[in-house]
């Protein structure tokens, strides 16, 4: 909350761009009991993660939501916390961020079309508010619409149409996006057609490396996820050559780089397998750190793929 | 099958230890010469004398003048550089110090790095670390290193409930044993005779033995700048009979294995680890037979009393026994409190985690004392994390919060800043030494 001398650049000591979102992704999808940080993710591995040990089960709760905003509970101290379209885009005013998105609600992933309908036309009324907030005091900042619909083309058309209408700087893709890659797909097919060309877009939640490769043919431009960073905490790296799993008995003696066709951190298999096994926190350090490494090489190909003509 | 070739992999022992195991009663090699506990080791005549070698020097820069100190500002030069003392050594347990990487600590002026042998014999095992170019390549650590025989894990952490500071003055061990991130890491002692020790690996419940020479051999392997022989660690409350017993079956180890590592020095040095307790003569003894053999430098190790004040006390009339052209090492003990303690009773190197491992669990060390950084009043302090001492970019606030949410950064950013602090104390000492004021 409240005061961040200097903001949140200055806070991370990051000289270099961020993004918040609005809050709203985590007071929907972690009101669930079970839910977890990937609402949006597909859920394949959603079992295996429930066992992670070191990440702290952050569960809120949903208190109301209304035309006004939601109030969910703090998981700190369980006061209640309000946010709406204003004060969600007045705190990420004070987080200072380079793009901001504005409030939305995110529907359960099933729901009738009643519903959804209801819901988007709720996130469409919210972000409207939202623009305005941010309009009347722009601090250098820019803001994405989130576009929704779920699954439901109609919906997901009308949502694209509106918001492009309105003077964002960008367009998020947010909510549900199908029950697993494929359908993933062959959504992003007919819906990033519908986005401004001139303006950049963001894929919301969804980052593994396997849905790179698929969505930035689909013509997705930035696109965050937990993914990487946490399967490295899990002994994966991620490769040239696929997913190692350096905790495998196979890389105790094995002196060489982590990935021979990709430079990331100065640390053969062996010393990184040895520290997984001895659960040195240095483990979680260098494995991450060699999966940014890896995303950034897989991006940097493929931008140079694009400049080719082969992507 | 497997099971035995990964034993003798371990242990590089593999017939007499087998020829052990079959017999009924131990064989002549575990037990003392002539039966005799208190055998003598080998005389001084039995080695050839100290002198200082090409690979490793001492060189004293200044001896301080202030009356009653014997404090000294000296430089260590070792095949992986060099190391200015009185220094602070971070213990780095599994060859790594716990969440900071070897290019951060250099950064924040880590001269010298402890490792432990015992930890890296359970995992991987001396031979991967010598395929992999040694320690300093493994764990890409360019500069110099002190290892252990890994006597101390074995004899300390024998006990269920010991940790990785036996030797720490005890006062906060409730404390610690609430430590959620700390893997109890409790290996059994088997047995202890004159060959050596044998102890259960802690991994895999396979018996590693531990003798004088396996000990040098797995350091040569390891290729530590420094490394030291293995003794015995007897338990706190000992009769004096026994305890005299220990100080001269360590000693009888000490001399096997300065005989192997001078068989193939391999650009290392070797100190000898003076013991007695608390005992006035047996640490007199001690420290006047090792000085008589050619250790590159003496360690003070065992026990030195329940407190602060009695260690101070012992290492005032112990540290004039040790040659002064040699350098010294305090195993085990280097809160600041201490260091502040021992530097001005001649203390050259001084090892421990205190000061990492409080910082894990958001103890600062400041030139203002200890900021614990979980206090509620650190939440709103965009400050430095010490004003008087340069450390990692980081404000008081943010590593506040970085606690508060758990976040491993946290323990990054704590222990690095710690490690400046030491360092920044013992630059400071250094030259107040320099200025004859310590």
């Amino acid at each position: 909350s409240s005061r961040i001398p200097g903001g949140l650049h200055k806070f991370m000591r990051r000289d270099a761009p961020i993004i918040t979102d609005s809050g709203g992704f985590q007071v929907f999808s972690l009101a669930e009991p079970d839910s977890d940080e990937d609402g949006a993710e597909l859920k394949q591995k959603r079992a295996r993660r429930k066992k992670d040990d070191a990440e702290q089960p952050q569960h809120g709760k949903l208190v109301s939501v209304n035309e006004r905003g939601v109030v969910f509970k703090s998981y700190r101290d369980g006061l209640p916390i309000e946010l709406t379209p204003e004060s969600s885009v007045a705190a990420q005013k004070r987080l200072g961020a380079d793009i901001i998105i504005p409030l939305d609600e995110l529907p359960p992933y099933h729901v009738t079309r009643e519903r959804l309908e209801a819901s988007v036309q709720l996130s469409h009324r919210w972000m409207a508010r939202s623009l305005r907030a941010h309009l009347s005091d722009v601090r250098g900042q820019a803001m994405y619409a989130v576009v929704h619909g779920g699954v439901d083309r109609e919906l997901r058309t009308r949502s694209a149409s509106y918001l492009s209408s309105l003077p964002f700087d960008g367009m998020a893709v947010g909510g549900s996006l199908g029950k697993d890659r494929a359908e993933m797909v062959e959504m992003l097919g007919w819906l990033m057609p519908l986005l401004p060309r001139d303006r950049p877009n963001h894929l919301l939640g969804i980052a593994d490396p396997e849905s790179c490769a698929a969505v930035v043919p689909l013509g997705v431009d930035t696109m965050d996820s937990c993914n990487p960073t946490r399967v490295a905490r899990h002994g994966s790296l991620l490769t040239t050559a696929g997913v190692v799993r350096i905790g495998a008995t196979r890389y105790k003696d094995d002196h060489g780089p982590l990935d021979p066709d990709c430079p990331s951190v100065d640390c053969t298999r062996a010393y990184l397998h040895h520290l997984f096994k001895q659960s040195e926190p240095l483990a979680l350090t260098l494995a991450s750190l060699h999966n940014i490494y890896y995303m950034n090489h897989m991006m940097r190909d493929m931008r140079e793929r694009i400049m080719r003509d082969e992507l | 099958a497997a099971l035995q070739k990964r034993y003798r992999e371990l242990s590089g022992d593999a017939e007499d230890y087998k020829k052990q195991k079959k017999r009924k009663a131990p064989d002549a090699s575990t037990r003392p010469p002539n039966d005799d506990p208190l055998a003598a080791p080998p005389a001084a005549d039995a080695f050839p004398p100290f002198a200082p070698r090409e690979h490793f020097r001492f060189e004293v820069l200044h001896e301080s003048k202030k009356p009653g100190s014997r404090a000294r500002v000296g430089r260590l030069h070792t095949p992986h550089g060099t190391i200015d003392t009185p220094c602070f050594v971070p213990v780095g347990t599994n060859g790594a110090l716990k969440a900071v990487d070897a290019a951060s600590a250099m950064e924040a002026g880590v001269e010298l790095q402890f490792c432990n042998t015992y930890h890296l014999l359970v995992h991987p095992g001396a031979d991967v670390v010598e395929r992999a170019g040694g320690l300093h390549k493994f764990m890409r650590r360019d500069a110099p290193i002190i290892t252990d025989s890994g006597g101390f894990q074995v004899f300390s952490l024998a006990e269920p409930d010991s940790d990785e500071d036996g030797a720490e003055l005890k006062q906060k061990r409730a404390r610690r044993k609430k430590d959620d991130a700390e893997q109890p890491q409790h290996g059994k002692l088997v047995s202890v005779n004159e060959r050596g020790v044998v102890f259960k690996s802690y991994r895999d419940g396979l018996p590693i033995e531990l003798t004088p020479e396996s000990s040098v051999a797995a350091q040569k392997r390891l290729g530590a700048d420094i490394i030291i022989p293995l003794d015995e660690l007897p338990p706190y409350h000992v009769t004096r009979e026994r305890l005299e017993a220990s100080v001269q079956l360590s000693h009888r180890w000490m001399a096997r294995s300065l005989r192997a590592h001078l068989s193939d020095v391999r650009g290392q040095a070797m100190y000898a680890v003076v013991h007695g307790g608390v005992d006035r003569e047996l640490r007199t003894r001690s420290a006047s037979y090792l000085s008589s053999l050619p250790f590159d430098g003496m360690a003070v190790g065992g026990s030195l009393g329940k407190d602060r004040a009695e260690m101070v006390e012992m290492l005032g009339w112990l540290m004039p026994l040790l040659p002064r052209d040699r350098p010294n090492h305090l195993l085990g003990i280097a809160d600041p409190e201490s260091c502040a303690a021992v530097v001005p009773l001649g203390v050259d190197t001084m090892d421990s985690c205190n000061p990492t491992r409080v910082a894990r669990h958001g103890s600062l060390l400041t030139t203002a004392g200890v900021v614990r950084i979980g206090a509620t009043r650190y939440k709103d302090d965009h400050g430095p994390l010490d004003p008087d001492c340069p450390s990692v970019d980081c404000t008081r606030a943010y590593l506040h919060h970085l606690f508060k949410q758990s976040e491993p950064l946290a323990l990054t950013l704590a222990s690095l800043h710690n490690i400046y602090y030491m360092n920044h104390m013992m630059r400071d000492m250094r030259e107040r030494i320099m200025r004859d004021e310590l």
